[in-house]
């Protein structure tokens, strides 16, 4: 019988599990309920006691002051002694960039098996895990024999896990930490006002290169449509992508998007982020660009060629139109609308 | 995948020439090395698929900024 052990990690908070790792409690109870086994919630945070939510599983959780920061070495050494004492043969794991450093680590330290960015987990009687290829291009569904076998869950493929507040009996697994060379001194991120990359959002804004080049007046108004996406962004909340092309402008010093690096990047040669809905301007939808799209469900266009890309079965609504215009009245329309 | 740090310096500009460069010796090497076998380690495929999600594109070419504007705000406020 399989045994599957869940690792999840507190958020920057310390008082609440992050969202992919209750996504990755939802996939572990669907599969532990399918296949009769016996499952595991494995916790590395500051203060487990502090993390609440009831599960209905057997919790294991290491805890201390080291956890509190990401760190390869400690993280590392939590998630073996994690494995090590739940004995598990199953390990599904959250995407994040916190654990996807370090479960290949863990992997090999215990003799597994590791897969990555996996969507969903089938399989009646045996575990079946389905990831995409070649940039999206090719779903696979595999299976292995090999134990353990460790899956890496790519985040918003589940819903996330909503326990019942609860005093969840919580066993401490003791770890012995390795010497300890990094450390943490702080963290620096964008304030929320310039972050353009907002996973989480419901909206994602593509723009394209045809933003900066010559309108109708024969000038290019780069300074305008730059106060128009971020102007959509401050309304809308949704986050930024953009097709590669555009973003390399801004890093060659031109005077393009300055909020624009390669993070913002959409494609085959980028992201490929999972939002709700989708709106792309100024960009047409050729190959290399929708593979960035596989996974927005509702997808709007608005270009100035009826003849682009999007038209040919990959957006569900194109309109043929400029986009400085539309944009400047859909911001309008937002504004007023939250006044 | 590969990863790099520049530390305080700035991303390097791109420059084809430099791989280029570097592929005179790389080559060579990679020319040398013996075939390893990989094991599969019990992985099975179970299937293999290409997406076949084909959409039906309604294009939109004769409404002006303003309506185009009120539909696209009417369906980012839709649950």
């Amino acid at each position: 019988m399989e045994a599957i052990l869940v690792l999840t990690h507190a958020d920057e908070t310390g008082a609440a599990l992050t969202r992919a790792s209750l996504e990755a409690v939802t996939a572990g109870k669907e599969l532990a309920a399918r296949l009769s086994a016996s499952l595991t919630i494995g916790i590395v945070a500051v203060d487990a006691r502090a993390v609440p939510g009831s599960t209905g599983a057997r919790l294991l959780a290491v805890s201390g002051e080291p956890f509190a920061q990401p760190r390869y070495a400690t993280d590392a050494a939590a998630c073996e002694a994690l494995c090590r004492a739940a004995n598990a043969t199953i390990v599904l794991a959250p995407g994040s960039s916190r654990f996807t450093r370090v479960v290949a680590g863990v992997a090999h330290r215990l003799g597994g098996f590791i897969d990555t960015h996996i969507t969903a987990i089938g399989g009646a009687e045996a575990v079946e895990a389905t990831r995409w290829f070649y940039r999206q291009r090719v779903e696979g569904v595999l299976s292995r024999d090999a134990r353990p076998w460790f899956l890496l869950l790519d985040a918003g493929t589940h819903a996330a896990f909503a326990g019942e507040p609860g005093t969840a009996q919580i066993e401490e697994v003791a770890v012995q930490l390795p010497a300890i060379r990094t450390t943490v001194c702080g963290l620096r991120a964008p304030s929320q006002g310039t972050q353009t990359i907002r996973p989480d959002a419901k909206l994602l804004l593509v723009a394209g290169a045809g933003w900066t080049k010559k309108q109708a007046d024969g000038q290019t108004h780069a300074a305008e449509a730059g106060e128009l996406i971020l102007g959509f962004l401050h309304t809308s909340g949704a986050s930024l992508g953009s097709s590669k092309s555009l973003v390399d402008q801004g890093g060659e010093g031109n005077s393009v998007l300055p909020f624009l690096t390669h993070l913002n990047q959409i494609g085959q040669t980028g992201a490929t982020p999972r939002h709700a809905k989708g709106l792309s301007t100024c960009c047409h939808g050729e190959e290399p660009h929708v593979v960035g799209w596989r996974f927005i469900a509702d997808r709007r266009a608005i270009s100035l060629d009826p003849n682009c890309g999007w038209t040919r079965g990959k957006a569900d609504v194109v309109y043929v139109a400029d986009a400085f215009p539309v944009m400047a009245k859909v911001n309008a329309l937002l504004e007023a609308g939250k006044a | 995948m590969l990863g790099w740090a520049t530390g305080n310096l700035a991303e390097p500009r791109n420059n084809p020439q430099i791989g280029m460069a570097n592929m005179r010796n790389l080559m060579p090497a990679l020319q040398k090395a013996k075939p390893a076998t990989l094991a599969a380690n019990g992985l099975r495929y179970v299937s293999v698929a290409l997406p076949k999600q084909q959409r039906t594109t309604r294009v939109v070419k004769d409404l002006s900024p303003d309506q185009i504007a009120a539909e696209i705000v009417e369906w980012i406020g839709a649950e």
